[in-house]
């Protein structure tokens, strides 16, 4: 049985929510969002983010601005949009529902 | 030793080994053919990866190593991975779920000294507005003329709102449907200039350096004098644009009837097209004279304002087609108006004349008084003097007035006569009889006394017609007549002079009508007895 297929959607859909509640803390571009999931080992290669990012972005939850940057060309800063907290949200709560639920799979 | 070649990515520039290159180049090759299908959106992700690529190459460049070797590309595309590594299942449900968040929210005001006329602040409002920068040029002009207020509020808003200085800013100003590509263009473009600069600048030797500082000089001035040019021809499309809008406006009014817009000009009150053309009414041709004047009138104006339109938004674009076609309509328009007017030309030339004679109911009266009576009732009269005419205006009723011209003869039978004869220019033969009927002199008998209006008042509209009367009263001789004073105000410059002048002044003194015209009763009596 093929399990990739569904890493990779239990990988994506983590990564999203994680996304999210990073820029829910601050505005960041791509390369402290990289570093964050890194620093936790949610990501194993970097492009992975640019596609979700891109997809965040065009389905409303994310938006960016250009920033200024003292080294190199200007960055694109990512920020969180009023839907995309809503998301957050509603992400949050089923994560919650998720893990117990799991984990009371899992300890029977 | 390895060839090195220069790259551009992620707004950065590299010097790379060859063969480094060649591996990247792989790479980016296969996440540009994988994200192909998703257009724009895989566009903007390959942008933000060279953006991330470069940034991961600036790492690997040190102090002693300035170029990017192999090794360092395989580090990076270890690092972001390889596009079957990507947690990433296509996105193709979600193609049409497009982006609809608010670019104003990113958008700042600054002034664009980039396609300035002056501060830029227009320009900026456009790119902040999303809306082309011409409306706020317009308005400042517009608000310019009230009290100056478009000028305080330019300057004010040339002091307040910063210039939009870097790239990014220059993108916020503009908002942000912006693609990477944009901004990279932008600093790529700044990035060239600064190294071509330095590249200028490292060529050593003074003779060079001199060289490059007159170059310098030459361009600084050049820039200045493009800018002085750039903004006369702003100058003029504004100027151009505001002409042919105001004349169209005006035609528009005058075609639509708003007569008045020429304000207290009694001359020009009455001239709107349909009126001046009536001069051509009775021709038939009256439409196709509309026409050709509408058109005459219409193409310059419409020209104008295109031309105004292009120099501002500085269109190239040459519609030669419809330039010649519109001037060959012009010409054709002309010549047909041309022609027009020397057809109608003998009746447009003639002066009308209508005579009405009216014998007064005679009794013997043994005098008859004639008195002029004044039918202004007290109105304002303003003359004005147009060329040789001369028009009598009343504001309160809008009509002109112009006085008749009287002269006093010997009847052939008995009777007594008043015969008005009306003169009217410019209404050609076909409806003469109409454009008589509509002046009107009121004249008016009472028992022995005959009154004549001071004044032939003409609807203000009909001043085309340049119409006068002409009164003639035919006195029977021996008829015994008393003027009052103010005839003389009305009498034919001869017999003003003969019975008028300070000398021999005939009113208010019996005369009566001889073969010679008027004489006082005393001295035909006198004369009289001395023949007996």
């Amino acid at each position: 049985m093929d399990f990739e297929n569904a890493k990779a959607q239990m990988r994506k859909g983590v990564l999203e929510f994680c996304i999210l509640s990073i820029l829910s803390r601050s505005d960041a571009y791509a390369t402290d969002i990289l570093n964050k999931l890194k620093e936790s080992k949610l990501i194993v290669v970097e492009g992975t983010l640019y596609p979700l990012l891109s997809r965040q972005k065009n389905a409303g939850l994310l938006s960016y601005r250009w920033e200024e940057s003292s080294q190199g060309p200007p960055r694109k800063y990512y920020v969180l949009t009023d839907k995309g907290r809503e998301a957050l949200k509603e992400l949050e709560s089923s994560w919650r529902e998720l893990i117990d639920a799991v984990d009371s799979i899992l300890r029977k | 030793m390895k060839k090195t070649v220069q790259i551009h990515i992620g707004g950065r520039h590299f010097h790379i080994d060859e063969d480094a290159f060649r591996n990247l180049n792989h790479y980016l090759d296969s996440l540009k053919s994988h994200f192909a299908s998703e257009g724009e959106t895989g566009k903007e992700i390959i942008e933000d990866i060279e953006q991330r690529i470069a940034e991961l190459l600036e790492g690997k460049i040190t102090e002693t190593k300035q170029a990017i070797s192999i090794e360092d590309v395989e580090q990076v595309i270890a690092t972001l991975g390889k596009v079957e590594d990507f947690v990433y299942t296509g996105e193709k449900e979600e193609t049409g779920d497009h982006v609809t968040y608010d670019h104003r929210a990113n958008r700042r005001f600054y002034r664009d000294e980039e396609s300035n006329y002056i501060g830029g602040v227009a320009a900026g409002l456009g790119a902040y507005f999303d809306i082309d920068p011409l409306w706020f040029r317009l308005a400042f002009v517009g608000l310019a003329f009230v009290h100056g207020l478009g000028v305080l509020l330019y300057a004010i808003l040339w002091i307040v709102v910063p210039r939009a200085r870097t790239t990014a800013e220059k993108l916020q100003m503009r908002g942000m449907p912006v693609t990477l590509s944009t901004i990279k263009e932008s600093v790529n473009a700044e990035y060239d200039k600064f190294r071509s600069n330095l590249d200028n600048l490292s060529k050593s030797g003074t003779a060079e350096r001199t060289r490059n500082a007159f170059e310098n000089l030459l361009r600084a001035v050049g820039l200045i004098f493009i800018a002085i040019f750039k903004f006369i021809i702003g100058t003029i499309g504004v100027i151009f644009l505001v002409l042919g809008s105001i004349f169209l406006a005006g035609m528009i009014l005058v075609l639509l009837g708003f007569t008045n817009i020429f304000g207290h000009f009694a001359m020009w009150n009455g001239i709107d097209l349909p009126q001046f053309s009536h001069m051509f009414a009775n021709s038939g041709h009256y439409y196709a004279i509309v026409i050709c004047l509408v058109v005459l009138v219409l193409i310059p104006i419409v020209a104008l304002i295109y031309w105004g339109i292009k120099i501002l938004f500085n269109i190239r674009s040459q519609h030669r087609g419809l330039r010649a076609f519109v001037l060959t309509a012009w010409i054709l328009a002309l010549i047909l108006f041309i022609t027009l007017v020397i057809l109608n030309g003998p009746s447009y030339g003639l002066e009308t004349s209508g005579k009405q004679s009216v014998r007064i109911e005679q009794k013997t009266y043994p005098r008859i008084y004639l008195s002029v009576r004044d039918n202004t009732g007290n109105k304002r009269i303003t003359q004005y003097r147009v060329f040789d005419h001369r028009f009598n205006y009343s504001e309160w009723d809008e009509a002109l007035y112009s006085k008749p011209e009287l002269s006093l003869v010997q009847s052939e039978d008995e009777g007594l006569y008043l015969s008005v004869e009306k003169f009217a220019n410019n209404v050609g033969m076909k409806h003469s009889q109409e454009f008589l009927d509509r002046i009107n002199y009121h004249w008016e008998q009472q028992d022995s006394v005959i009154y004549i209006d001071r004044y032939l008042a003409i609807d203000d509209e009909d001043f085309w017609m340049f119409a006068r009367v002409h009164v003639n009263l035919r006195i029977p001789e021996n008829q015994v007549v008393i003027l009052s004073g103010d005839v003389c105000d009305l009498l034919e410059n001869d017999q003003h002079y003969r019975y008028c002048d300070r000398d021999t002044v005939l009113t208010g003194k019996p005369c009566i009508m001889t073969k010679n015209g008027l004489v006082l009763q005393e001295k035909a009596n006198a004369r009289l007895n001395r023949n007996n």
